[in-house]
């Protein structure tokens, strides 16, 4: 009935003789070799330019130097990126709805999703001040575009793959179409739905940037605009500083929703195994 | 499971024409002629690219109030470039922005968009160039035959250059071009991989800063000596239907030009102020580089205005080149009636 998750919180594992790793120890760890690799390749064998790839320690320099205005800046990306994820994928579970419900809708709209999809966003980016002006309706319309497509996806694939022996048994008890629907057939896809959720978020967050990158507000700049402007002045370090700290929000924003999925189908977890 | 389906459509309908419009408070208003009556009128200004020293002029005007009492409430946005700057004129969605002349002609003589109009000038003389670094050994036109240069494709510099080839004698089919984006063709230059980039002289402090070495220019104005760099423009619509409108702001935006090269240190940290990822540094450089651009060296011409016969001969030069059409005009692209007066 269930899908497992495509990623799960950290949770305390025990190896092989017993001892139990705290669950964070495996992130830590990753994110520690790869700093540790970059730093090989950038400082001591010098396999990319700094321009190109700065080191980790400029880029520490970099966000150091440039702090508040950074940091301001990922406020308004992280808070950009949620509230475009957040209407998106209402939006988007609700689309998926209507084509679930529906063969002929479905006949009729998926191929047009598909090409949607299938477009280059940032063709967009230049259109997208002359359609929408500059801050938030440029930014979120690019957020819908590039992170819609997965959830309406995961949606209708969840909402018609309702396990035949749920659906019996249900139709047995004399179930209506509209019990059928919330007890049965809506907990059955909600696990499909949200690995579309999980796809879908990361991507949100590249369109926030992208929108930022052609119609971010001067006002209140996000990471994109802080990194066309310091691009644009050859300071790779704190570009790569924003990278580094949208990347950052994009794991913890992951992190809270497969938390909330943990929260909202526990029995995901009990009745499935690894 | 109909009526479901209905409403369910329904509501998805709602849900996405929110997401489409959302909040419309940042999209700028439209101008109002209110000025007569004492309310500001309201306009937006794009910046030429972004937010450098070239562009400061905007955000000094802004700050120290000379839109304010020209009657403007302006909103300052970061522009980009030439061809998305007409664009966004040409929509509607900005009022005033600085647009390259020469590219501006480019995109008019070529039937991409026509409702735009040219109110002052803001560089006499264009600053188009080709830079390089000392290493490189470019120090002639000759000198660029067998390298490889990087600019965006549709740039001025590129667009420019088989007429500046045929000026400076060279073979412009011997030199390479590769296509770059705007923000990173500095770091390009420096990473080796390319022998030299489009860039505007104002780009040399920038350009020292990054490469760490010495910058070398070969400007386009050393051969094309009637080109004009950045000039206003509007829609032709707001010219024809607020004329005094555009002269106020155009001369709003003037006094911000002349205050800010007088006082680069000052309109640097003002530019600071506005966009704390500008650098102050280079903003301030790039101002006191871009003084001899802005004023008609010997002519004593005002600040501001525009030639048309020099515009002519910029056209002859073009069309010359085949990049625009025979028979366009000064006046197809300049409102003359609302330049600057001499």
């Amino acid at each position: 009935m269930s899908e497992t998750s495509v990623a799960v919180p950290p949770v305390a594992v025990a190896d092989r003789s017993g001892v139990r790793v705290p669950g964070f120890v495996y992130p830590v760890a990753g994110f520690v070799v790869t700093v540790f690799l970059w730093w090989l390749a950038t400082s001591v064998l010098g396999l990319a330019h700094p321009v190109v790839l700065p080191p980790p320690q400029d880029v520490v320099r970099g966000f150091n130097e440039n702090r508040e205005f950074v940091l301001e800046g990922m406020l308004v990306t992280t808070l950009e990126t949620l509230v475009g994820f957040v209407i998106s994928s209402i939006a988007a579970f609700l689309i998926g709805l209507v084509l679930a419900s529906s063969t002929v809708l479905e006949r009729m709209f998926s191929p047009l999703l598909v090409a949607v999809n299938a477009v280059p966003k940032i063709a967009f980016g230049p259109m997208l001040v002359a359609w929408l002006g500059w801050g938030q309706p440029p930014i979120q319309f690019m957020i819908f575009v590039m992170c819609f497509f997965p959830v309406v996806l995961s949606t209708v694939t969840g909402l018609t793959r309702t396990p035949a022996e749920l659906a019996e048994m249900a139709r047995s008890l004399d179930a209506s179409r509209s019990k059928m629907f919330l007890k049965v057939r809506l907990p059955a896809a909600l696990p499909q739905v949200f690995v579309g959720l999980k796809l879908a978020l990361p991507l949100a967050a590249v369109g926030a940037i992208i929108g930022e990158f052609q119609a971010g507000d001067a006002e209140r700049p996000g990471l994109g605009s802080i990194i066309v402007q310091t691009l644009g002045q050859g300071e790779s370090p704190t570009a790569f500083a924003a990278f580094v700290l949208i990347a950052t929000a994009t794991i913890a924003m992951y992190y809270v929703l497969v938390g909330l999925e943990r929260l909202l189908l526990p029995w995901v977890r009990a009745t499935t195994e690894r | 499971m109909r009526r479901v389906t209905r409403t369910f459509a329904v509501a998805a309908l709602a849900t996405a024409l929110v997401v489409v419009t959302g909040c419309s408070s940042d999209e700028p208003e439209e101008a109002s002629n209110n000025a007569s009556s004492g309310e500001l009128v309201k306009v937006t200004y794009l910046t030429s690219f972004g937010n450098f020293g070239r562009d400061a002029y905007g955000w000094v005007a802004l700050e120290k109030g000379f839109f304010r009492e020209a009657g403007f409430e302006v909103d300052v946005q970061k522009g980009q470039g030439t061809g998305g700057n007409i664009t966004t004129i040409v929509s509607g969605k900005a009022d005033y922005t600085p647009i390259d002349l020469t590219g501006g002609l480019l995109v008019m003589g070529k039937g991409v968009a026509k409702d735009f109009t040219a109110v002052a000038a803001i560089q006499q003389r264009t600053m188009a160039a080709i830079a390089s670094t000392a290493d490189k050994n470019i120090k002639t036109p000759k000198d660029l035959e067998g390298k490889t240069l990087a600019d965006t494709p549709g740039s001025v510099v590129r667009n420019l250059f088989p007429t500046y080839a045929q000026l400076a004698k060279i073979d412009y089919k011997k030199v390479k071009w590769q296509d770059g984006e705007a923000a990173t063709l500095i770091g390009t230059l420096k990473t080796g991989k390319v022998d030299g980039i489009g860039q505007f002289v104002v780009g040399r402090p920038t350009i020292q800063a990054v490469t760490g070495k010495e910058p070398t220019f070969l400007p386009y104005s050393d051969y094309l000596t009637d080109l004009y760099g950045n000039v206003l423009i509007t829609s032709t619509k707001n010219a024809k239907e607020k004329p005094e409108e555009v002269k106020r702001f155009a001369a709003a935006l003037i006094k911000g030009l002349e205050y800010s090269l007088a006082n680069p240190a000052e309109a640097a940290k003002i530019l600071k102020g506005k966009d704390p990822a500008a650098n102050e540094k280079a903003a301030e450089a790039e101002l006191q580089l871009m003084s001899s651009f802005v004023r008609s060296a010997g002519s004593g011409e005002k600040i501001g205005t525009i030639d048309t016969q020099r515009v002519a001969r910029s056209i002859a030069i073009l069309q010359g080149a085949g990049q625009i059409p025979a028979g366009m005009t000064p006046e197809q692209i300049i409102s003359v009636d609302l330049l600057p007066k001499v």
